[in-house]
């Protein structure tokens, strides 16, 4: 059972604040996080990069938050990274529109910062 | 020949031509008909048999049954009747170049050409059995026979039933067809005399059995498929009628057709709708339909013949059933007779003849009558019918236009609700974005108690605060809408002097202005009477906007005077508004870039509100661009301020009471 141990997080969010404590508290928690206000060259940077997890809003400026998602989950070098789907979005469809896109996890706003730290947690005992 | 064969062939004959016409009677097929009719030239050989041709006879001498000649010489004649039949007929359709579907009828005059054809052989035929083959009286009868009945199977079908499908043809054979048709009967009548009279043979008369068996049916046939037609014709003139009963226009010139069937004279009739005070209504008559105007009335009623006398003025004068109006001035309604009808007036002195009306809660239907024959005696009774009439069709009117109403205040109720849903959806996302910001610093506080920084501790304070204030600002603006909306907002006007104003507005917004904000008041500028508030936050929302799109250099903010009142602008030098954009700035949460307005702390219904605001106090709100190649809005407001409440998005009610658009487009 390979451990897989979370170093290095992704954080693509639009609105600075949220950007910005989202960051502080990750990397309180000793997690390197690079942090994006639009989406892109996130994919890009990915696989490079390489992260363990990428947290990614939907709304974002220059292009939507899914089809971001859609394009990680397509390439073969980003697909195995988990993402998890922010959003202030709650209608049915557009959870199911997340989920169907290949989100690994959704999280709508406003949150439990717990919630999140968690799941990026418990990543660390991936198989 | 014995008589017992001759007899029994003759039966024979009979009987499969009976068969025949039993079998082809529903299908009225055409080769049943050449069957009957060749069985019928069988049977007609047969009994001419006794004056076959020596040759035959001598043949038959021998003979005690029927000979293969027995069978195959009467075969071979009722071949030769129909293909002469057949061929004559269809050189005459090639010749007059007529295309013809085939209509009921024609199985009977099928029979008739037939007949006529195979007259013509059986008259050659018979001919030479009595030596008569050289009588040219046989040869013309023969060709007589043939020819007439090929043309008046042609001829006659076609201008009868007018199944011709070019147009030309159908006038052209409506004039010739009598003629032709007078000229095959007698032709044919002619042929079959002579062919009775040369044979002589009592049985003979026997044919007529089948003949008119087949004449009963064919007519039967025909019967049917008629009334079929007429049954389609009557459904399609029904869907077309009931068609018309959805266009208003349409149906009052249906109304005005049939009444127009009743009366000797002119028709019109009006449908007119009170809408707060006024009429409008449709017009429609001879000439066509029309809004209802003065204009039109006035043509209307210049069509009154002078047997009425010149225009007088009298008061209403009721005479039995109908009211007969003499004296039109200004609107006004007369009370109904005891029948419930009431006629409805137009501006002008005029005069009407007969006018009949019945109104509605929708609209009142006024059917005017204008007779060119003095009156009389039957007056009364014609108008009772014709108010009646009138009541009727003023109900049914006034059901379909109940029924658009109610149709338009759903489409629209249905088109609010959706934008009803689109918002709130908006407004939820947009209230919890700030509040995720605010409640995660705050939960990060918490759980990083301990390890947090004082500069990180401060900066997460910093922010909740600044996300509860937009999210404070979010819903006042929320507010604001809402109240537009339910036209709760109030203009309260004061007196209100643009310098002092525009000096508040600067010192208010110094923070974010930073100094950059310049102020420039026009000369001689006088005060406005306007909501100050109000004001205040249009223009305080176009500074913000200034500041938070153009960067750098000065937000320039002048007042000077316009053609009423003020003309205030507020330019910038920032990236400026493409002219596409230009209207959908001024939409609900939209916000041309996204993320740079978030970063200030944008709600994305300022530009909205702004102007909102700006048309309830009677004003205007515009962008372009401004010299310095960025934005430029423009606030013009009115010297005083116009509570202009009645702009902005109509409740369902209104809807419904607003004035149907098509009673004054031209449309129908």
């Amino acid at each position: 059972m390979t451990q897989r141990t979370v170093t290095r997080v992704f954080v693509v969010d639009d609105d600075p604040h949220l950007l910005e404590l989202l960051a502080l508290n990750l990397r309180a928690d000793g997690l390197e996080v690079e942090a994006f206000d639009h989406g892109l060259d996130v994919c890009e940077r990915a696989a490079i990069e390489a992260p363990d997890v990428i947290v990614l809003d939907v709304m974002l400026p220059d292009r939507d938050g899914l089809s971001v998602l859609r394009e990680l989950k397509h390439d073969p070098d980003t697909r195995d990274i988990p993402v998890v789907l922010l959003t202030a979005k709650a209608t049915d469809e557009e959870v199911w529109a997340g989920w169907s896109a290949g989100a690994d996890y959704y999280i709508t706003k406003p949150f439990e910062l717990d919630e999140l730290l968690r799941f990026i947690d418990r990543l660390g005992r991936y198989t | 020949m014995t008589r017992r064969v001759l007899t029994l062939s003759l039966v024979l004959g009979l009987l499969v031509a009976a068969g025949l016409v039993l079998l082809t009677r529903e299908t009225g097929w055409l080769g049943g008909d050449a069957g009957v009719g060749w069985l019928l030239g069988y049977a007609l050989v047969i009994a001419g048999l006794d004056r076959l041709p020596p040759i035959f006879v001598e043949h038959r001498r021998h003979a005690t049954w029927l000979t293969p000649a027995d069978v195959a010489i009467p075969l071979g004649l009722v071949v030769l009747g129909p293909l002469a039949f057949i061929g004559a007929s269809m050189l005459a359709e090639v010749l007059l170049t007529v295309r013809l579907r085939t209509p009921p009828i024609k199985n009977l005059f099928n029979l008739i050409s037939m007949l006529g054809g195979f007259v013509a052989a059986a008259v050659v035929f018979a001919a030479v059995a009595t030596d008569r083959a050289s009588d040219p009286r046989t040869w013309l009868a023969a060709g007589l026979a043939l020819g007439a009945c090929a043309a008046w199977d042609v001829v006659a079908t076609s201008a009868v039933l007018s199944i011709v499908e070019e147009e030309r043809w159908r006038e052209q054979l409506r004039v010739i067809a009598p003629p032709i048709l007078l000229g095959s009967l007698v032709a044919t009548g002619f042929g079959l005399t002579a062919l009775l009279l040369w044979i002589q043979h009592p049985l003979t008369l026997l044919l007529l059995i089948p003949v008119l068996g087949m004449l009963y049916l064919s007519s039967r046939s025909i019967a049917q498929q008629t009334s079929e037609r007429q049954r389609f014709e009557s459904l399609y003139h029904a869907s077309s009628t009931l068609t018309r009963l959805v266009s208003l226009p349409r149906m009052l010139g249906l109304i005005a057709a049939e009444a127009r069937g009743f009366v000797t004279g002119s028709v019109a009739v009006c449908w007119l709708v009170r809408d707060d005070g006024t009429w409008s209504g449709r017009l429609v008559d001879d000439d066509g339909d029309r809004p209802l105007d003065t204009a039109a009335y006035a043509a209307l009623a210049a069509r009154i013949p002078t047997v009425s006398g010149t225009p007088s003025c009298d008061d209403d004068d009721d005479e039995g059933g109908g009211e007969r109006v003499e004296r039109l001035a200004g609107y006004h309604a007369v009370e109904a007779s005891d029948r419930g009808l009431r006629a409805v007036g137009l501006p002008d002195c005029q005069s009407l003849v007969w006018s009949f009306g019945r109104a509605e809660p929708v609209g009142s239907l006024v059917l005017v009558v204008l007779r060119d024959l003095p009156p009389d005696g039957q007056d009364a009774r014609r108008g009772g019918v014709l108010g009646a009439f009138a009541a009727h069709a003023g109900s049914v009117v006034a059901n379909v236009e109940l029924h658009e109403e109610v149709r338009r205040a759903l489409a629209s109720e249905v088109e609010r609700n959706r934008e009803k849903s689109e918002f709130v959806a908006a407004v939820s996302h947009e209230l919890r974005t700030p509040l995720a910001a605010m409640l995660g610093s705050v939960q990060t506080i918490r759980r990083l108690s301990g390890r947090l920084s004082p500069t990180d501790t401060d900066r997460m304070v910093q922010i909740a605060l600044a996300e509860g204030a937009r999210l404070q600002r979010l819903i006042e603006d929320l507010l604001l809408v809402a109240a537009r909306e339910h036209r709760h907002l109030r203009v309260d006007a004061t007196r209100v002097a643009l310098d002092e104003l525009l000096a508040t507005v600067d010192d208010e917004l110094s923070v974010r202005t930073q100094g950059r904000m310049v102020v420039r008041v026009g000369p001689h500028l006088g005060a406005v009477s306007t909501d100050r508030d109000k004001l205040q936050r249009i223009i305080g929302n176009l500074v913000d906007n200034a500041v938070k799109y153009a960067p750098d250099g000065p937000i320039e903010v002048a007042a000077a005077p316009g053609e009423d009142g003020v003309v205030i602008t507020v330019s910038d030098h920032g990236p400026g508004i493409p002219v596409q954009d230009r209207q959908r700035v001024f939409e609900r949460f939209v916000q041309l870039d996204q993320s740079s307005t978030r970063r200030r702390g944008g709600t994305g219904l300022g530009l909205y509100l702004s102007r909102e605001l700006a048309a309830l106090i009677g004003g205007s709100l515009e962008v372009g661009d401004a010299p310095g190649g960025g934005a430029r809005f423009v606030l013009k407001v009115p010297a005083s301020a116009v509570d202009a409440g009645g702009v902005g998005t109509p409740g369902p009610l209104t809807a419904v009471r607003k004035r149907p658009a098509h009673l004054t487009s031209d449309q129908g």
